[in-house]
């Protein structure tokens, strides 16, 4: 009788205090360098942002943008990057990821960062001083500098995971894994962290470092490009016949596994891996619709399953212009927030080298 | 149950009707799973690390001096596809093994950002005589004479060896030595297999093999196999740049039936040539030809003042494989064509992927393709 | 494992997807748990197949045929490097036209293994043109020509046997002029005796096709027939006509259209023959200003199934010939007239010396 009243008694007590949920939930926002994601602040864990365009729209280049802005660290030496300092994992679908793209984009940042850092310190300096400011030209890298851009390149690009899919197949088999791919990542990174520790001179700086991170619960991103890349692969196998492999059933198990990552509210005790907390970023290219309809209502072709695991939508739209776009291409784009409703809309033009530029709307 | 039924339990697609696996052995497939996915540990020196950012802002030779051309290494990379995750140092390491092929216009490989990308897939689309095919023709002959192996896959008889010899004399200086030409040129033409496809089925099995690195019967010469000393099975390993002339033809046939066949062959053929590229470390460069939009074509006159004189670039046609085929490639050039009568110069532009918007002039001569 | 059997494993990893398969059937087999190939070929035969995937006897050794075409070859089998092609290309014979300055805009004359697209307005001398041409494939080999025979698919009636009678008498005269210019020749001698116009005639084949289902057919039987009459050149005279009348839909048509050249261009580079098809011209509105200029017929979409197309028209009372497109020939102008005896130069043109 006993037994069984501690057992009732251990059913009913609560799993954890308020303020040990607070502090698991509330963490900073992830921040994607690109103003109209941004400005919401909502790329939480627990969260999935369905980017919707038509080829050509900028999809897998706020992808990219993400993908760096998470990589990079928040501070090092002394010079502030700005970054999440988590670790992310790019499922990619399409394969036009371009990595070399992404290493320069990410080479750049760094070094841009520094810089502006090495001249903000020199004019602290000079005007601690009390000598007249002058109009400086970028001062030259000096060793130290290269130094810090070399690691913290290293370690940017020791967060970054990239897993390309060909076949829906793959891509139910990577999502199975997703979890344990972040445990793993970061615990490698955690056994280099340690090893590179041990080998430096055991400075203060660098140990209490060390321990700060690792206390610091780690960041993560889940990217995923392309969710319709295989649609007319396997619309070709048949439902009714059976397909295991058919639209519905691939669909089906997108959304479920998606939905499964997302949550992270129930405590479950019997899978030994962390509950993934990472937010997640799908893009999902679309055909060209009719006109250019401000108020179109977004039709999806996945079932009802994927809507109730996507919790914001975003609508790339090509709104085509005359006289408009860096070249006089004349083609620029509107983001709109199909859901939640309610948020503004942003103009943007899509530049070969910067990336994601908006414009004033 | 059967292997393949207990996977895609686990990856969630079995039937309601299918008992759950057991907890243990979920998690044994999960750390099967695991095992085949995990990264390998790799790292990376700094000076390859500098070699893969700097690669494509000091161009490659663009014109040659005939000394006979190392061949790159083969990549060791398995013959099937492999699910792996590639964590930073293995990304470097996959782009220190690519090479900017030029396609040997100045102003079309910086169009390009340096030359046609090994792991990318280009597109020509253009009406019809707007160079196209002297484009195809002309990045094969560079990428030969650089050492790589080309394969041309030509549907429409426009390839010719020919032209192929005059490009050649075009990259040669002019002081050269004939009989290192000769050999020189004797190299390059090897290099290049061609391959005549009429249907879409056809192609579906050369870029099947090309991509599981098979060539032909190795067996009896001289019956119209594959010649020269190469063994005959490295040519799909060994491919540095894949042509295909063009590919529009094969396809839309296919594609203005009434059912979704076409869609998806269409879908097949992209994700074969887009998972080929990476894999293989070769360039892709395909041609799509236009056809009439039935659009109003009155809007040429406006829309940015120097367009209207471009001409074929308004909405008068529209590629051949349609909207729906976009996203396909990495980048997409189209090709036009201004005026007639001796001296015409055609026109490039980028219309999608990295770099939309910049445009270059180019002529084509008789030893090769110049900028203006 | 040798190298026989690596390929072998590598043949099999083939998804099922690029194998040329019903939907139906290949939907059955994905049922079952057959992706790849490899998957199909582990069965033991046809029956298991049959019973595994539950599929019909027939449709299962359907499916094990279409499986083993590995066995056969494989499709880089017909590969050529380039260096074999120029030696090909170089030993190619041309078609003459009989016009030098033509012949030299073509290098040469028309190329066989492509198509050759004649297009102009009405009266210009196509058909002219694909008469002298019929006559010229026939030329000995000992005069430096093909010595082949010709098909004529004539859809408009523009054919005319006395007109052909006429054309091929003029070419078997200059033969013989040129014959007798070097008696030494015996191989001239012997070819020009039984050359004559009754003969050459004989040798041209003519198939009239009154509606494009006809056309069709001709063309889906030509690739027996060329085979068993040594046939080195096509002519389609006109293409444009029946497209233009007998469709409503665009769409249907542009199919048909691309899976005909498809058709041709195989014909053409499989057995090595010329294939001339003849277009006729339409007029299309210049956005750019008003008036309107002349363009191929057919669209858009037809512009890209030739290899080489010509534009004939009138220039300053001339017949004027233009290339348009080419794989290997830069773009210019010729000149040429239409005489009793055929397609020659412009009086007055010189000769360039040999």
């Amino acid at each position: 009788m006993e037994a069984a009243e501690a057992a009732a008694r251990a059913f009913l007590a609560p799993d954890e205090t308020g303020a040990a949920f607070l502090s698991r939930n509330l963490t900073d926002p992830m921040l994607t360098g690109i103003p109209f994601v941004d400005a919401h602040g909502s790329l939480r864990a627990g969260q999935m942002l369905e980017v919707c365009g038509v080829g050509g729209s900028g999809k897998t280049e706020i992808l990219m943008q993400a993908a760096v802005n998470c990589a990079l660290p928040k501070a090092r030496g002394g010079v502030s990057f700005g970054g999440c300092e988590g670790g992310v994992l790019l499922l990619d679908l399409d394969g036009k990821f371009d990595t070399l793209r992404f290493l320069k984009i990410l080479t750049s940042r760094v070094k841009d960062a520094v810089i502006r850092g090495r001249s903000a310190t020199m004019k602290q300096n000079e005007t601690a001083a009390g000598a007249p400011s002058q109009p400086r030209k970028t001062p030259p890298l000096d060793a130290e500098s290269e130094a810090l851009i070399d690691a913290v390149y290293a370690e940017c690009v020791g967060r970054f995971h990239m897993l390309r899919c060909h076949g829906s197949l793959d891509f139910l088999k990577a999502l199975t894994v997703v979890e344990r791919a972040f445990v793993e990542a970061e615990a490698e990174r955690e056994r280099r962290d340690a090893a590179d520790a041990s080998a430096d001179d055991a400075a203060d700086a660098s140990a209490a470092r060390t321990r700060a991170r690792a206390q610091t619960q780690t960041r993560r991103l889940l990217l995923i490009d392309n969710i319709a890349a295989f649609y007319w692969l396997d619309r070709a196998s048949r439902r009714e016949q059976g397909a295991p492999l058919s639209l519905h059933a691939v669909h089906h198990a997108f959304a479920a596994k998606l939905l499964a990552l997302r949550r992270v509210l129930c405590i479950s005790h019997w899978s030994p891996y962390d509950r993934c907390r990472a937010p997640i970023v799908v893009t999902k290219a679309t055909v060209g619709g009719g006109g250019a309809g401000a108020t179109q209502t977004h039709k999806d072709f996945l079932p009802p399953t994927w809507t109730s695991a996507v919790t914001q939508r975003l609508v790339l739209d090509v709104e085509k212009s005359r006289g408009g776009g860096p070249h006089g291409g004349g083609v620029s784009f509107v983001a709109r927030w199909d859901f939640p409703r309610g948020r503004s809309r942003a103009r943007y033009d899509v530049d070969g080298d910067e990336g994601i530029k908006c414009r004033a709307a | 149950m059967p292997a393949q039924q207990e996977l895609l339990r686990l990856i969630g697609v079995g039937g309601e009707n299918e008992p759950d696996l057991p907890p243990e052995r979920l998690e044994e497939m999960l750390e099967q799973l695991w095992r085949e996915v995990a990264p390998q540990a790799r790292a990376v020196g700094p000076s390859v690390r500098r070699r893969v950012l700097n690669q494509s802002l000091d161009g490659e030779e663009r014109h040659l001096t005939p000394s006979l051309v190392v061949p790159p290494p083969a990549p060791s990379l398995p013959p099937s596809l492999p699910l792996q995750i590639l964590d930073g140092p293995g990304i470097e390491t996959q782009l220190s093994r690519l090479n900017f092929l030029p396609t040997g216009c100045d102003g079309v490989d910086d169009l390009l950002g340096g030359g046609l990308r090994q792991g990318q897939v280009t597109e020509l689309t253009g009406e019809a005589g707007t160079g196209k095919t002297q484009l195809c023709l002309s990045a094969a002959a560079s990428a030969a004479a650089l050492g790589h192996r080309v394969v041309y896959v030509d549907t429409g008889g426009g390839f010719s060896s020919a032209r192929i010899k005059e490009f050649h004399r075009g990259f040669v200086t002019a002081d050269a030595d004939t009989s290192e030409v000769e050999q020189h040129l004797a190299l390059t033409l090897d290099l290049i297999t061609v391959v005549r496809v009429h249907d879409v089925m056809h192609a579906f099995k050369v870029l099947e093999e090309l991509g599981l690195g098979l060539l032909g019967d190795p067996g009896v010469k001289g019956d119209g196999g594959l010649e020269g000393e190469a063994d005959s099975a490295m040519i799909g390993r060994e491919m540095g740049l894949l042509v295909v002339d063009s590919l529009s033809s094969l396809l839309s046939p296919t594609l203005t039936r009434l059912h979704h066949q076409g869609y998806t062959t269409m879908a097949s053929v992209a994700s074969l040539l887009r998972s080929l590229a990476p894999v293989h470390n070769c360039a892709v460069l395909y041609t799509n030809h236009t056809v009439s939009a039935g659009g109003m074509g009155g809007d040429g006159g406006g829309g940015g003042g120097e367009r209207g004189g471009a001409g074929g670039s308004g909405p008068s046609v529209k590629p051949a494989l349609g909207i729906r085929w976009t996203s396909t490639p990495h980048r997409r050039l189209c090709l036009s064509r201004d005026g007639g009568g001796a001296g015409t110069s055609c026109g490039a532009e980028v219309i999608y992927g990295p770099g939309t918007g910049v445009r270059t002039r180019f002529r084509v001569v008789g030893d090769g393709i110049r900028t203006l | 494992m040798d190298n026989g059997g690596a390929n072998a494993w590598y043949k099999d990893a083939m998804q099922l997807t690029s194998v040329p398969l019903a939907p139906s059937v290949r939907s059955k087999l994905q049922r079952a748990g057959f992706v790849s190939v490899r998957d199909v070929k582990k069965t033991r035969g046809p029956v298991e197949l049959a019973l595994e995937a539950g599929l019909t006897n027939e449709e299962a050794s359907e499916v094990m045929k279409v499986v083993r075409f590995g066995v056969d070859g494989t499709a880089l089998a017909g590969a050529k490097s380039a260096s074999e092609l120029l030696r090909e290309e170089t030993g190619k014979l041309p078609i003459y036209t009989f016009s030098s300055e033509l012949d030299a805009l073509l290098g040469g004359g028309v190329a066989a293994g492509e198509i050759t697209e004649l297009c102009g307005c009405p009266g210009i001398g196509k058909t002219q043109m694909c008469v002298q041409l019929c006559a010229s494939v026939q030329i000995p080999h000992a005069f430096g020509g093909y010595d082949g025979e010709a098909v004529y698919v004539d859809t408009e009636g523009s054919f005319m046997a006395e007109r052909a009678e006429e054309i091929a008498e003029a070419t078997a005269r200059h033969l013989r002029s040129v014959s007798n210019a070097s008696p030494e020749d015996a191989g001239m001698s012997d070819a020009i005796a039984s050359f004559t116009a009754e003969r050459m005639l004989e040798r041209v084949h003519l198939f009239r096709c009154h509606e494009v289902t006809e056309l069709l057919a001709v063309l889906e039987a030509l690739p027996a027939y060329v085979k068993k009459h040594r046939v080195r050149l096509v002519v389609v005279d006109s293409v444009a006509f029946h497209f233009r009348q007998d469709f409503r839909d665009m769409a249907l048509r542009t199919t048909i259209l691309a899976k005909m050249t498809q058709r041709l261009q195989q014909l053409a580079s499989e057995n090595a023959l010329a294939v001339v098809t003849v277009n006729q011209v339409t007029v299309k509105p210049d956005p750019r200003g008003g008036g309107a200029r002349l363009v191929p017929a057919l669209g858009e979409s037809y512009a890209h199934a030739c290899t080489t197309r010509i534009i004939l028209s009138w220039e300053d009372d001339t017949r004027t010939a233009y290339l348009y497109k080419s794989p290997r020939l830069p773009q210019g102008r010729a000149r040429y007239t239409v005489t009793e005896g055929g397609i020659r130069d412009v009086r007055g043109t010189k000769r360039p010396a040999e």
